[in-house]
Formats: C-alpha cells, structure tokens, sequence
C-alpha cells in the first residue's frame, strides 16, 4: 500500500502546534519520530490530511536531571534518553529498560512522548513509568494540566488525550535514597511479551505488570508482600502476580502468561538498582 | 593442474551495487507509458463466485482498465508445475484468503491501490477446509474437477516409494518406534516482494520478472497468451531472496494479461502481505515407524508424510514425492515404505522451499533416531556414524551410491561444540544429518564465454543472482579455464532472448550443471587463443590473459595483436574467441545418470541452554557442516550456509504461519518472528568439507540448502539431552517448552508418588 497523501506543518512553538491541530481537528495528528504513526499509515489504517511535525519544538525537547524528580520533554528520543549519564545514575532502570526499546533505528527516531502518547499495550516505558508514579503534563486549546500517569492510559491505544491536546513532558519523581528500581522483561516477538516493573522502598512497595493487559497492571498484593518483608520475600510477590494475572486472564495459555508474570518480577527484583549521587 | 582463481576469497561482484542501493530490481524500473497494477485479493477463504462488481473502480478518474476472469475466457488461464490447477485470476471459486481475484491497472500506483478497495466481490460461500487434516476427511472438495483418491478426500498427489519387504521386516524386529512429528507452515520472507514490468509490442511480450526460473515463465507466458517462445521475452534484474518462493510462475501471466488489456505496459509491485499471501511451505505431519534389530541396525522404515499444500497444487506433487522418497535417508535402511500424500486445503499454496520437502522429514527421521538410540542406550553420535550410509554404498534403494563421507562430517561437527567434553548443568547437546539429492542431474545445459578483443571476458549463463553468488563464483570458474583475471570477467544478467535454455535456478544445481557449462566453454576458448598464440608467438607456453595482453614463454602481446595477426596469417583459421560449453547429464551413465546428481548433505551440532522458568531455550554453540566438494568461493559457501542454518533456526524456535480458521493472522514483518543475529550463539561456525568427490568444476558440489536439513532436529535432541524432554512439535517455541517441562515434571512425581504408595 502507499500512503494516502496529506500536508506537512512543521510549527517552531507548541501554541502554533497546537492551533495546526484544532483547526485540522480529526483529520490532523502530532508527528514525532513517527516510528508507529507512519506504520500505521503505510498499512491504511490511518489516513490523516495533516501531519502536524513536532521535532522543530525544543520545549519538547527539554531533559533534566534534578535531586528529586527526572523531567522528559516528550520529544526526546530513546536513544538520548539510553545514552544520558545523569539518568544511568539516578535512574539506571530506565536506561537499561530504554536500551532494549525495538532497535537502533526506532531508538533514534522515536520519542518517550510518541512512545506514550501511542498507548501500545506492549509499551516498555509505560510500565515502569506506572510503578514510579509519573505524571505527565498536556497542553491544549484550554490550556495546560498535568495528569498522573497512571489516570492517562485509558487502555489499548486510547489516553486521556483531548482533542488538539500535546503531552509536552513526563515528570518523573525519583525514588528516594535507598530505594530500588528493577525492569525486567520477555520479548518472544517484535514487542515485549510481558513485563514487570518493581520499585522497592523502605515502606512502600510498586509491582506493575505491563504487556499483558490493555495498559499496565498493578499487583497490589506483590506490592504489599515486598513491602511487609523489606523486599525479601519475593516468592509470595511472585505467587500474588501469578494469582492476580489469572485472575484478569483466563483465556487459554493464561497459566503461561501468569508464570511469566511471576518470573518476571522475581528477576525485576533481584535487577533493581539504587539511585547513585549524582 | 589445480584451479588458481578458484578457491580464493572473492568480494561478490554485486556487492558495492547492492550495499550502496544502485542495484535495480524489478520495482526501480521505469519506462515510458507505464501504468501501475494492483491486485484486488478474496476475503472469503471458499466460495463459488456469483458477481464481481467492478463498476465504481472503473468510474474512478485515472483507472485504465479493470480485469477479471471474464476479460480472459479465450485463453487458458491455468498454470502450475504440474498439475495446472491455478488461474491467474479466479474463474469460478474463491480457494483462499488473499487469492487475486480481479487486477486494476492505472496512471499511479495510489489511483490503483484506491481502485482497488472498490471492488466487490460476491459469492456464495462453501464450506471451509481449514487444513489438511479437515480436507482430507471432509465432503466437499476443492477442485472437484481433480480425480479422486482412493482412501482419502482433496488428495493433490499421492507418491509411494517401496523397496525391500516392509512387513515382514517389521515382524522380525526387536523394537519398533513408532510416533507422529509435525512441521509449521512458514513464510520464505524474501526480502523483495513479487514485482514484474509487462509490455506487448509488435515484437511480442516483453517481461521483465524477479523469478527463479525465466525459462519456465517464458513456456507458461507463450501457452497462456498462444505465442511462441520466440516472441516472448524474460528478463530478470536483480532478484531479491528466492529461496523457492519465485519458482515457476506466480504473477507473471496476470502482470502480462493486465498489459493485454491496457495496451500499456504495467508494472506491478505487490507487498510484503501479498509475498506471505502467495507461496509457504508446506506444513506437513510425519508418521514414521522404524523397525530395529537385536544390533540396533534399522531394517525397517514406513513413513507416511502429509503436506497440506494449500488452495493450489503448486510444487506440491513433487516436494509430496521428493519428502516421501527422502524420508528413509541418510541411513542405509534395506527396507522401505514411504508415502507421500499432497492435501488441498483453502489455505495460502505452499510450494518450493530451501530444502524442498526435506526438513519436514529429516526433522521426523532425525529426532526418531535419537530417540531409538537413547532407548537402546547408545550415544546418539555414535549410533549415527554406526549406521549412517557409507560412501560409495548404494543409497535410497537402487539411486546413486553415496558420495559423501557422512560420518567424517558428522563427527567434525560435533568436534566443533565439543562433544565430548563435561555438560555443564541446564545444557545439553544433540545432533543431526540431513542428506537431499541434489538437483542438475538429467538435463543439458549450456553456457557462453566470450572473449573480447581487449581482454575482457563475458559469461552468459541462464542462472539468476538471487544473492546466492553465482556472478561471483562464474567468474572465478571463467577466470581459471581462461587462465584470465577475476576482475576481468563479467557475467551477464539473464534474458531469454538469445541465452540458452535452463530449466531453473533452484535445487542446488547451477554450479554443477550451468557452472561446469562455463567452465568448458572457458577451457574452450583457452584452446583457441593457445592455438593462435602458437602461430602469432610461437609459444603457448604457460599461456595466461593479463588484462588486455596474451603472456606466454616469457612473451607478452596484446591479444587484438594475436587476434589480427592469426587471421592475417591464416585467413581460413576456424578459431573464435567465444564458445558454447556444454555440461550433458542426461547420458546416464555415471553418478550424473541417476537422478541425483550429488547428495547435499547438512550436518548440525548444537548446545543449548534451557530456561527452565520461561522455557526459554537458549542456543550457546552451533556447528553446520556443508560438504561442498571444493568451495569455489568459499565465502560464499559459508554465507550460503550460515544462511541456511539461520533460516532452519526459524521453523526450530520462532518461525509459524499462524491461521485462525483459514485466515492467515500473522502475515507481516512485525508479527512474523524470524531469528536475528542476537539469537546467535558468538561459538556459531561452518565448516567447508572439501574431499573434491563432487560432479561439479573441481570436484565441487552444490550448497545453500544444507544447513537446514538438520538443525531443527539437533535442537530438539539437545532439548531432550539438557532435559529429558521430547518435543515433536515445531517450533519448540517456550510456552511448548514450558508446557513440556512441567507435564515431564509431574510425571515423574506421580511416578515418585506411586512407587511410595
């Protein structure tokens, strides 16, 4: 198939962005790296008349690093994010999660923000972006707000995005002192599997599950079990997974996909890192 | 005198083209006028077809013309290798998901591509046959017009191969092993999909097509349209993958119909969607009895193998026929009874694939040994070289005597991942033959050498550069009869006008049969310019070309010199500096008089590492051996057969064309899983076993489909040596692995529970 033909807008600020997008309305659609969007678009399963370029935005191409939160423009790619220093200390989940994001070639061109925005249940980022709590923050004809992210994915391929809205940056709150992240994942095709994401703090505990269901699954149970062990017992973590994927998957295979689940946080657990100073 | 050029290291001669993206396929070409084609394919998996409207995509501005069936009643549609089943577009059924039942020809390919969402096709919808097991027992019938079979229903061919006396043989055994293997249907994933430019002129047909076999589209295009061979032209770029899938023809006839009606030549470029809605191979079921005597010898041998071969017979007589006969190899088994049954189901045809039908059954005959020689006790390497057919030993029955050293090249595989030394715990080993006879034998076929006044050299050869290096390797053949310079030796594309007949590129055969053409009319030529060397200079003493100049007995002198000189001095001189050489398999006496001309003999070794918890199997060492006879370039043997062993790996732990009912789910290069190079063991070797015993220049034999005979067996025999599981399903995928993990797991502890009780 070819690409059915549209027009190329290439804004230089996000409210000029954002005007392209509700003038155009339904026919327009933001464009970053266009890793998916031009797939989708190859295949006739999207056919807008507009293409609204958002690579020539540099506010959505902010990254820092500071004592207590990561802040991510949504334009930054993969790959800046796999190769930042400041991240692999504060953060080192998250560069060794976006080192196995697809391959080179989607790594320079994709973006967190597309990545997201996207809303593939088979999303790495997302699931660990899940279990920190990360918020993101959207800018639209009425303005700007800032959404958790766990409220943002609705489920496959549907966010809370509102008509000519942008995600403009994620915020990341960074774990405390002591506190561990750990991802780990299983790609038996072109996306992952099933994933999991841990985060190990002295009171609190996170365990999502991501790849499996619609958008990201929280095993609050796992959650608990690490909590109430200082992290130790990561059997009763992985047999509330197994339980809690059951649960939400009986069709057939689940039992594999549930055995996957609990492996999976056994071994994000035993990968998860401290934040170093930086 | 040993070969000096081949045997070396050669860059391929179509490799800067190719890296740097000038090298034209059939999609980069252009001429004037052209118009652009797209297919309109069924969504109805069987059905008898009631209407097809094409109304709406004729009203839309910039289509040309709109075809169907109905635009062809004058020609016979069918073709097929042979059994001509197959119309280029439907007549009067639909027979599977994605069959091209309607062709919209317009001025661009986005007016074509929208044409064709406005067809409609309507039908009255038959029942479904899913697969070859439902076909085979079901009432309705896909091609009622087929004869019938006896036994079974949709019966496409039927082959049975007998030596020996089977039944008695199996009552005097000691142990039988009897068990049912299976084999995915998989996807070619050449990387070029399907594309062809069609024109009519005066002239004739003028095509230009990505196939493997120009000669028997030239015969199919001249029967379809009722011209002769003379007025239809085949030329074929650059071919972007074969491996089987661009054999016979597949959208030449329709691309060639649509220019019929659109009195403009048509290009026609189909997806990457479309390649996997074209050709696979075949899934096939493998039911296999082995008889063993009280020294472990197999006496016995009764395989029943079933191909589904899909909506169309396609390749699927023979690769029914060649499984079945195959299916007792590479042990020497004196009595045999194998069958071979093709089933039509309404599903994508299946045809041609590296390895042809052989995979399937080594994959059965392979994991069966293992299995028999760990029941007897035995080391499966051992066990192998005990039995496995001697060189020289007749082979197959009565078919050409072994000439290949299969326990020498087994054990150098298993050498090479260290068999012998400690297993660390989670791994095990295993291992693998596959022998196919090779193609080239009983035919005749020729190929040209052309000397140049200034040096320079041309070969036409009817063989295709489908990556596979013959550009490379006929040049290094041409350079050794001609005592000329690699770099000076060019072979030419094919195009049927004025090249000489080849029944294909495919089978392993080019190097042996169209190869040693070369390597005569080279050695021809040679004569030649020695004869006039011999007048001009006296000497043909060490005759060599140096670029443009003849060197002999210390002299040097431009050939154009040589050449004008001998005609001024002998004007009735008879010499040429062209030749036609010949390779004549077709006498039958000899090893070339069977119908195999060499045997292609694939030997794997592998460990793996089994992930208990994911069921994850992890390959850590793999070792091929191709015994190639003499490598003319042995880089690209080793390419062929990495190659090979890569795409074996596919159907062994990713590789599945997965069908829901009949719908083909998985037809895309996101969801279709074929192994990258991370999946590669850094301990991944071939290795070339060169005993020169091979029909070919040099003692060579073909090569490139080796290494797929044997891997998927060595896998599995490795998963049972790290685990003490047997799997007999492909691909040994983790959740199968897993599955079988834990059924094993709680077997023995019921067996535990049992023997407390």
């Amino acid at each position: 198939m070819s690409m059915s033909p549209f027009e190329l807008h290439r804004p230089d600020d996000l409210p000029s962005a954002v005007r392209l997008l509700e003038k155009y309305g339904d026919d327009a659609v933001l464009h970053m790296g266009g890793t998916e969007l031009l797939l989708l678009m190859k295949l006739g399963f999207a056919q807008p008349g507009h293409l609204v370029d958002g690579k020539r935005i540099t506010d959505l191409k902010r990254l820092e690093v500071g004592d207590e939160r990561l802040t991510i423009g949504a334009g930054v790619t993969h790959r800046r994010i796999e190769r930042h220093r400041d991240i692999a200390r504060v953060l080192p989940a998250l560069v060794s999660l976006e080192r196995a994001v697809a391959n080179i070639r989607v790594r320079n061109a994709g973006t967190l923000g597309g990545n997201l925005c996207f809303a593939e249940p088979h999303s790495d980022p997302a699931t660990l972006l899940a279990a920190l709590d990360a918020t993101v923050d959207l800018v639209g004809p009425g303005g700007a707000r800032t959404v958790p992210f766990r409220e943002f994915l609705f489920g496959a391929f549907a966010t809370a995005l509102a008509p000519a809205e942008i995600m403009t940056q994620i915020n990341v709150p960074l774990p405390r002192v002591g506190a561990r992240v750990g991802y780990h994942r299983l790609a038996l095709k072109e996306r992952p599997t099933v994933a999991a994401a841990v985060v190990l703090g002295d009171r609190h505990c996170e365990v999502w599950i991501g790849a499996l269901t619609a958008k990201p699954l929280p095993v609050p149970e796992a959650a608990a079990a690490l909590a109430t062990s200082g992290g130790r017992d990561v059997t009763a973590a992985a047999e509330a997974t197994r339980a809690a994927v059951l649960a939400v998957d009986p069709s057939e295979g689940g039992d594999y996909r549930a055995q996957l689940a609990s492996v999976m946080v056994t071994r994000a657990v035993a990968d998860a890192q401290p934040r170093r100073a930086l | 005198m040993g070969p000096n050029e081949a045997g070396q290291r050669r860059q391929r001669k179509d490799i800067i083209d190719k890296v740097t993206g000038r090298a034209r396929y059939a999609s980069d070409l252009e001429v004037p006028g052209m118009t652009y084609a797209r297919l309109v394919r069924s969504k109805v998996a069987h059905g008898a077809i009631k209407n097809i409207d094409t109304s709406a995509a004729r009203a839309l501005p910039g289509v040309i013309c709109v075809v169907t069936a109905k635009d062809f009643e004058h020609l016979d549609m069918y073709y097929g290798e042979s059994i001509l089943d197959q119309p280029f577009l439907s007549v009067d059924r639909v027979r599977y998901i994605g069959e091209p039942f309607a062709g919209v020809v317009a001025e661009t390919q986005e007016i074509a591509d929208r044409a064709a969402e406005l067809v409609r096709l309507e039908v009255e919808e038959l029942p479904i046959l899913e697969n070859a097991a439902a076909a085979m027992h079901a009432t309705t019938l896909i091609h009622p017009e087929r004869p019938a079979d006896l036994e079974l229903a949709n019966v496409c061919s039927r082959s049975v191969f007998e030596y020996g006396e089977v039944d008695r043989a199996m009552t005097e055994a000691v142990h039988i092993h009897e068990a049912t293997y299976t084999f995915p249907a998989v996807f070619h994933y050449a990387m070029e999909p399907y594309a062809y430019l069609a024109e009519w002129s005066s002239a004739g047909l003028d095509m230009w097509a990505g196939t493997q076999q120009p000669h028997k589209v030239r015969a199919d295009l001249a029967r379809i349209f009722g011209v002769p061979h003379n007025q239809v032209r085949v030329r074929v770029p650059y071919v972007g993958g074969g491996y089987g899938s661009k054999g016979q023809a597949k959208y030449e006839p329709v691309t060639a119909a649509m220019a019929l009606i659109a009195q403009r030549p048509v290009r026609l470029v189909n997806s990457i969607n479309e390649s996997f809605h074209t050709v696979t191979r075949h899934a096939a079921v493998v039911t296999m009895r082995t008889g063993i005597d009280a020294d472990g010898r197999i006496i016995a041998r009764d395989s029943q193998v079933v191909y589904d071969t899909g909506a169309y017979a396609d390749k699927g007589p023979r690769v029914a026929r060649k499984g079945a006969y195959r299916s007792a190899g590479p042990y020497s088994i004196p009595n045999s009874r194998a069958v071979g049954i093709a089933v039509y189901s309404n599903r994508v045809p299946a045809g041609a694939f590296r390895g042809f039908a052989t995979p399937q059954v080594v994959w059965a005959g392979e994991s069966a040994v293992d299995e028999i020689a760990r029941h007897l006790g035995m080391s499966p390497l051992e066990y192998r070289k005990r039995f496995l057919t001697e060189q020289g030993k007749p082979f197959l029955g009565d078919d050409a005597p072994m000439d290949a050293d299969l326990p020498q090249g087994l054990q150098l595989a298993a050498d090479a991942i260290g068999w012998d030394e400690p297993r660390l715990p989670g791994r095990g080993r295993g291992v693998g033959s596959g022998v196919k006879d090779g193609g080239g034998g009983a035919a005749r076929v020729e190929a040209e050498v052309h000397l140049h006044r200034d040096g320079s050299v041309e070969v036409v050869a009817s063989t295709i550069e489908l990556g596979q290096g013959p550009q490379t390797a006929y040049a290094q053949i041409a350079a050794d009869g001609l005592h000329a310079h690699f770099e000076d030796v060019r072979v030419r594309a094919v195009d049927t006008w004025g090249q000489r007949f080849d029944p294909g590129t495919n089978a392993s055969r080019s190097t042996i049969s169209v190869g040693s053409a070369v390597y005569d009319a080279a050695c021809q030529v040679y004569a030649q310019v020695c004869d006039a060397a011999e007048q001009v200079m006296g000497t043909s003493q060490d005759l060599r070309l140096d670029g443009p100049d003849v060197v002999a007995g210390g002299q040097r002198k431009p050939f154009v010199e040589v050449l004008a000189e001998v005609r001024r001095l002998q004007p009735d001189w008879l010499g040429s500096v062209s030749a036609i050489g010949v390779q004549d398999t077709t006498k039958g006496d000899g090893p070339l008089g069977y119908s195999s001309s060499f045997y292609e003999v694939g030997h794997s070794a592998v460990e793996v590492e089994v992930d208990p918890e994911t069921g994850v199997l992890t390959l850590v060492k793999c070792a091929s051996v191709a015994d190639v006879g003499f490598a003319i370039n042995p880089e690209g043997c080793e390419g062929q057969d990495e190659g090979s062993t890569v795409m074996g790996l596919g159907h062994t732990l990713y590789e599945e064309l997965e069908f829901n009912g009949p719908e083909l789910i998985n037809p895309s290069l996101v969801d279709y899983r074929v192994p990258r190079a991370e999946n590669l063991p850094h301990d991944f070797h071939t290795i070339l076993l060169e005993n020169r015993d091979g029909p070919g220049p040099f003692g060579s034999k073909g090569a490139g489909e080796g290494g797929t005979l044997a891997i998927a067996p060595a896998v599995a025999n490795a998963l049972e040596d790290a685990t003490g599981v047997r799997i007999r399903d492909l691909p040994l995928t983790p959740e199968r692995v897993w599955r079988a993990l834990r059924a094993h797991e709680e077997a023995l502890h019921s067996d535990v529970a049992e023997d407390q009780s």
